[in-house]
């Protein structure tokens, strides 16, 4: 038996608290040394890991500034390179994750991007910008039921900054998608939806009629250009689209009377302002208009008198 | 060995212990805490080494078409070389086996020279681009501290043994980021046993170095792990398929190195020197023409291959290039780690698997990095011959249970495949390789430690009553008589033992027969326990009585030396 498990007796505290000193002093002074040791090298393992880490960082940024810069001179798969770099040191940076998947989309490695996009968007599947990416890829591989998903997910999704409008102009890429498809439909009921958030604005009203013109829906075009001159009664283009369409409506008067507006109201605007193009069609149009009324009148006196 | 290095511990000169075994006792877990803190912090600063290595020799954009690529793993090579050859002769290796080595064999003895050397070698090979892993000479890391430690502490000759897994475990632990699996490895491969009296120290010293490596790389395995989950149970056929491919794999391998390797080994000193060097060259020819990612530990293409960044053809080329790079790397004898290469194999493998099933079957909605994820442990498995340590692996590094039966699944088909196909693990090849004769961990594991309840056999032979005197006429067939004593006792005496007893005393007719006999008993024995803890007792008893457990003095049966010795050569 060991001096330490020795039963105390009376009397003989002292002689036992002695004999253990020795051993006491020994394991403190092991326990003192290994804590020293511990410290010195945790002291330099710190130094070397934060040195490394800044220099890791450095790295991240300089390769993202690269890839940021051959992404603006059109060199995507040089981004590709950049970025990948640039990931390797900061792994869990989203906007290079992001910058890449999107450089891969640009260097035609479509393949590629989408997986990246879809390991991003099972992180974060309501992310706006990674959904109108994976619909910019769907649509560009030709899987229209994906590219749909896509848009309306992104439509819904989440955006960092300027939400309403980013989420509007999405809804307007899909609107235009859908045109293409010739599924005017789907298209006219998310117009709909668009116009009924659309902003009070001769812009945004021209806007939303020209779209209804796209899908063939003159009537409610003629209305909302009806409403842009409202808002603003000399805006030449609201008053060159209003007598366009009542033109192809078949109400001469209206379109007559919009295109000659348009027309005197054209010099006048530095902005929104009429090419000369479109001044040269509304000029011929409103022309045409005038010689079929003048036609028109002198077929019915003619009418009146051989009665 | 150098002059500066302390005498190795070998069987019969082991040195006086500085402490008492009760000082001892005291300082075992705290050291073990010790142990796992600092090896957490030396293989802290392998990894920041290994990571400057690469920055600083292949630049900080690994890419193809660089000259550098090639030349660069060739060049460090031959340094390796030279450095192995003149000043550390011990750091051949991964780092398992020579821990097994110093286990077995030294007594838990790494030198200080053999743990510098590892470090920085292996840091070299891999930072420069050798296909090879941190992992297995992280493990060896730790079993040096530990063996320090212990040899410096004036440790006893059965401590110094016992420290050095519990340093393995926590090397291994900080590099691999995950405690449990470090810790089952250890058992499963380099001690081979469960022992309840070392598992308290390795799990200490374990979580202490992850807890150390947490501090500095965050929480996060060394690959992001994607989001996981098995979405259609058919997908078990996909997982199944991996697991066939995964044992083929392992079996080109392992069939690979176990060829090569000894080859390489047989030539001349001088041709050994230049091995390493020719191995960089061919794999930085890999990289140059196209697959950088193969060089070094390629934790980076693992996360791709993760994050289903590749199309299949690269992830079959990758593989494929791996197992030749790795190949190359470690039969030549450069200071390095299997695990990683083998995470890699695995990964690429497992993403294929996905990728084929997400192009056959995309309604499905496979997830490639959970192939990649399973597929690792699927060559872990196989290759490393380490089924429980894989499982857990995957487990711990994912955080997702959902994935445990696929992971099982394929997991075990890879196991009984690579099994059937190469019976001998890789690491007892490579033992036998290197001439050694370290323990076989796989069949450790597999022993069945025979019980007493199976040599038991009835009672046959006559039981006396102590307190009764002894009888006129014994049973000359019997071969001993067991008497039960008034104390509760049992004792067992031969024929002649009883009549040399008897003659003893002429008052023996008259006397109770317990009081002629000696005061000591039969042991208490039990149907539970080991059958080879009853051998030391038959030089002294013709036969054991074996003591139900849940009835205090009620005999089950009789254990003999031949019934016992019968049942060993059954085994």
């Amino acid at each position: 038996m060991q001096d330490s498990e020795l039963p105390q007796q009376p009397g003989s505290t002292n002689a036992s608290v002695s004999s253990r000193r020795p051993g006491l002093l020994r394991e403190g002074l092991i326990f003192f040394t290994l804590t020293l040791i511990t410290i010195a090298l945790f002291a330099v393992t710190l130094l070397l890991f934060r040195s490394f880490s800044a220099h890791r960082t450095a790295l991240a940024h300089q390769f993202t500034a690269q890839g940021l810069t051959a992404l603006a001179a059109s060199r995507p798969a040089d981004a590709v390179l950049a970025l990948r770099t640039a990931l390797e040191y900061a792994p869990d940076e989203r906007s290079d994750q992001l910058l890449l998947a999107q450089a891969l989309g640009e260097a035609g490695r479509t393949e590629e991007s989408t997986q990246y996009f879809l390991t991003l968007w099972d992180m974060a599947p309501g992310d706006g910008f990674i959904n109108l990416e994976l619909a910019r890829l769907a649509r560009s591989s030709n899987h229209m039921d994906d590219a749909i998903q896509y848009y309306r997910a992104s439509i819904y999704g989440s955006w960092q900054s300027n939400a309403v409008d980013r989420r509007r102009g999405v809804r307007m890429e899909l609107l235009h998608y859908l045109e293409d498809q010739h599924d005017f439909t789907t298209a006219r009921s998310e117009l709909l939806i668009a116009a009924s958030n659309a902003a009070h604005t001769p812009a945004a009203e021209i806007e939303m009629a020209i779209e209804f013109t796209r899908i063939g829906d003159l009537s409610a075009a003629l209305t909302w250009y009806g409403k842009a001159i409202s808002d603003d009664p000399r805006n030449p283009l609201a008053l060159d689209g209003a007598g366009q369409t009542a033109a192809q409506l078949n109400d001469a008067p209206h379109a007559m009377d919009y295109l000659q507006r348009a027309l005197e109201a054209a010099p006048r605007r530095s902005e929104p302002r009429l090419t000369e193009s479109q001044r040269t069609a509304d000029a011929a149009l409103l022309k045409q208009l005038q010689e079929t009324e003048i036609e028109q009148r002198k077929a019915a006196g003619r009418e009146h008198r051989s009665r | 060995m150098t002059p500066s290095d302390p005498t190795p511990v070998t069987l019969g000169t082991a040195p006086e212990p500085a402490l008492t075994p009760v000082q001892e006792g005291r300082l075992f877990l705290l050291l073990a805490i010790f142990i796992g803190i600092i090896s957490g912090l030396l293989v802290v600063c392998f990894r920041i080494a290994i990571e400057w290595l690469s920055l600083l020799l292949l630049g900080a954009q690994r890419s193809p078409h660089h000259l550098r690529i090639i030349f660069i793993p060739a060049a460090a090579g031959l340094v390796i070389a030279l450095l192995t050859r003149f000043v550390f002769p011990e750091v051949r290796g991964s780092g398992v086996n020579q821990t097994k080595a110093a286990l077995y064999i030294h007594n838990g003895y790494i030198s200080v020279r053999t743990v510098t050397g590892k470090f920085l070698l292996s840091a070299l090979a891999i930072g420069s681009g050798h296909s090879l892993g941190p992992e297995d000479p992280s493990l060896q890391i730790g079993a040096g501290v530990a063996s320090l430690l212990s040899r410096r502490l004036g440790l006893s000759r059965q401590r110094l043994r016992l420290f050095a897994p519990v340093g393995a475990a926590a090397g291994l632990a900080a590099a691999f980021n995950a405690p449990i699996s470090a810790i089952l490895f250890v058992i499963e491969e380099v001690i081979g046993q469960w022992s309840a009296g070392i598992l308290g120290s390795i799990v200490l010293a374990a979580v202490s170095s992850v807890v150390v490596a947490r501090w500095f790389w965050g929480t996060e395995p060394m690959f992001r792990i994607p989001s996981i989950s098995l979405r259609d149970p058919r997908e078990l056929l996909a997982y199944a398929v991996m697991g066939i491919i995964g044992g083929a794999a392992s079996l080109l391998f392992s069939s690979a190195l176990g060829w090569l390797r000894p080859r390489l080994r047989r030539q001349s000193v001088n041709w050994q020197t230049l091995q390493p060097a020719l191995a960089g060259l061919l794999v930085g020819g890999i990289g140059y023409f196209g697959l950088p990612q193969v060089m070094g530990a390629g934790y980076g293409a693992i996360d791709q291959a993760m994050h289903a960044q590749f199309a299949l053809r690269m992830l079959l080329l990758l593989a494929g290039f791996k197992i030749i790079a790795t190949t190359l790397s470690f039969s030549s004898g450069t200071p390095g780690g299997m695990f990683a290469p083998t995470l890699f194999i695995g990964a690429m493998l497992g993403a294929s698997v996905g990728t084929v099933e997400h192009l056959i079957f995309p309604h499905l909605g496979v997830t490639i990095g959970a192939y990649a994820l399973v597929g690792m442990g699927v060559l872990f498995a196989a290759f490393l011959r380490a089924p429980l340590t894989s499982v857990f692996m995957v487990l711990e590094v994912s955080g997702n249970y959902s994935v445990i039966l696929p992971v099982i699944l394929a997991n075990t088909i890879a196991y009984l495949i690579a099994r059937s196909l190469q019976p001998v693990p890789i690491f007892e090849l490579l033992t036998h390789q290197d001439g050694l004769d370290l323990p076989s961990m796989e069949e450790q594991r597999e022993e069945i430690d025979l019980r007493i309840e199976d040599a038991i056999q009835p009672v046959t032979v006559p039981v006396l009553d102590g307190a009764q005197p002894l009888p006129g006429e014994m049973p000359l067939e019997a071969t001993a008589i067991l008497i039960r004593c008034s104390d509760g006792g049992t004792y067992a005496a031969t024929l002649g033992e009883l009549r040399t007893l008897a003659a003893s005393n002429p008052d023996a007719p008259s006397l109770a027969l317990e009081t002629l006999l000696p005061p000591e008993r039969i042991p208490v024995l039990f149907p539970d326990q080991p059958l080879v803890n009853a051998l030391p007792y038959f030089s002294r008893w013709p036969m054991l009585t074996i003591a139900n457990r849940a009835q205090r003095g009620l005999i089950e049966g009789l254990l003999t030396q031949k019934s016992a010795l019968d049942r060993f050569h059954r085994q």
